[in-house]
């Protein structure tokens, strides 16, 4: 038998063939033999499966029980939806959920005040600062003249040697010391 | 404690009545997830307590089935999809086979041919177990099935068709062995 007579006998079983191929099917089965034992055989087949499924089915009294203790449930939580988050059959998820939102949290606490610990003052002598959040290191300078020198190192070695090479060749010109270099980053400002 | 409404007494009603089918309709849907037992009540249970705190708002003269049928199946469909989805490739070879010779029907209905069967429904994929128990078990249509899954009519379609064809073919299996 070909695969689509199945489906077709399938659909004829589910009620979902139209009018005008259902009857024309019931012919078919009438007349073919073959067709009226596949239709019986996908009918027992059926069958078997409601079987299966019927033996999910719990006895009268367990439904009972379990009716019972639904209705309790209800009545228990009606107007209590924290009650139900944390008796519910999603407790699992909502669980989770807090556990997730709760944990994101503290990250944010955490990183606000790791943030707030590495702030140095500007007045303070810097220091090659240890954080690793630390992206690079921009060297201001103000001149003389009024210029503003700004400059951006990769590490603070560097930042530092421009700095230092850029004053000594200032006071070289001008034979004056009024330009303080800064080295400024993202958690670490200072004075060389 | 506020005095019981109409509503809520055809509530109790409608629990008492629907009980044993709800929890078969969460067992069969969940299948292979079975093996926590417990998971059907609680969901049973869920749906239960969602539809008791609106049910002022629905009418419960037909009995309330089809209602508690469809906030159970709602239920288990969005605690599944919670989970991580099941391969649609479960079709593998479906089509070897197949005929009349193989038509596992035959077999005799004994109580070990319909544990086997019901063991084999619980190892389908989610979508094609969840299609054929709303259909075969609560005689739902392709429409109203696919809205329940949210997924196509012709997708339905073919769910059911290869999870019948799956059935057939490890039951054949099986009884041959």
């Amino acid at each position: 038998m070909r695969e689509t007579d199945y489906i077709t006998l399938e659909l004829y079983l589910d009620g979902e063939l139209p009018e005008a191929e259902k009857s024309a099917l019931e012919q078919r089965v009438a007349a073919d033999e073959t067709l009226a034992q596949a239709l019986a055989h996908l009918k027992q087949a059926r069958a078997l499966r409601m079987a299966a499924l019927q033996t999910y089915m719990p006895d009268a009294i367990e439904s009972h029980r379990l009716a019972q203790q639904a209705l309790t449930f209800c009545r228990e939580n009606q107007y209590s939806p924290i009650g139900r988050i944390l008796e519910s059959s999603l407790t699992g998820v909502w669980f989770k959920r807090m556990g997730m939102a709760a944990a994101c949290l503290l990250i944010a606490a955490g990183s606000y005040w790791a943030g707030r610990g590495s702030v140095v003052p500007a007045t303070q002598r810097a220091s090659a600062p240890a954080s690793s959040s630390i992206i690079g290191y921009t060297v201001q300078i103000s001149t003389p003249s009024g210029q503003v020198v700004s400059q951006t190192f990769a590490t603070y070695q560097q930042a530092k040697a421009f700095a230092q090479t850029y004053t000594a060749d200032e006071q070289a010109v001008s034979n004056q010391s009024t330009a303080t270099p800064q080295v400024a980053s993202a958690s670490n400002t200072g004075v060389f | 404690m506020p005095a019981q409404t109409t509503a809520s007494r055809q509530f109790e009603a409608a629990v008492h009545a629907n009980m044993g089918r709800l929890i078969a309709l969460a067992r069969s849907m969940l299948g292979a997830q079975i093996r926590d037992a417990k998971q059907a009540e609680d969901i049973v249970q869920d749906a239960l307590l969602k539809l008791f705190r609106h049910c002022e708002s629905y009418n419960w003269d037909d009995g309330g089935w089809s209602l508690m049928a469809k906030a159970v199946s709602r239920n288990v469909i969005s605690c599944r999809r919670r989970k991580i989805g099941q391969s649609l490739d479960a079709d593998d070879g479906l089509y070897d086979g197949m005929g009349k010779e193989n038509d596992p029907a035959a077999a005799p209905l004994t109580a070990e041919t319909v544990e086997l069967v019901r063991r084999h429904i619980a190892l389908l994929p989610d979508d094609w177990r969840e299609a054929l128990v709303l259909r075969e078990q609560q005689g739902m249509g392709y429409r109203e099935i696919s809205e329940a899954l949210g997924a196509t009519e012709s997708q339905v379609k073919t769910w059911l068709h290869r999870a019948r064809v799956k059935l057939a073919k490890s039951l054949k299996s099986h009884l041959e062995q």
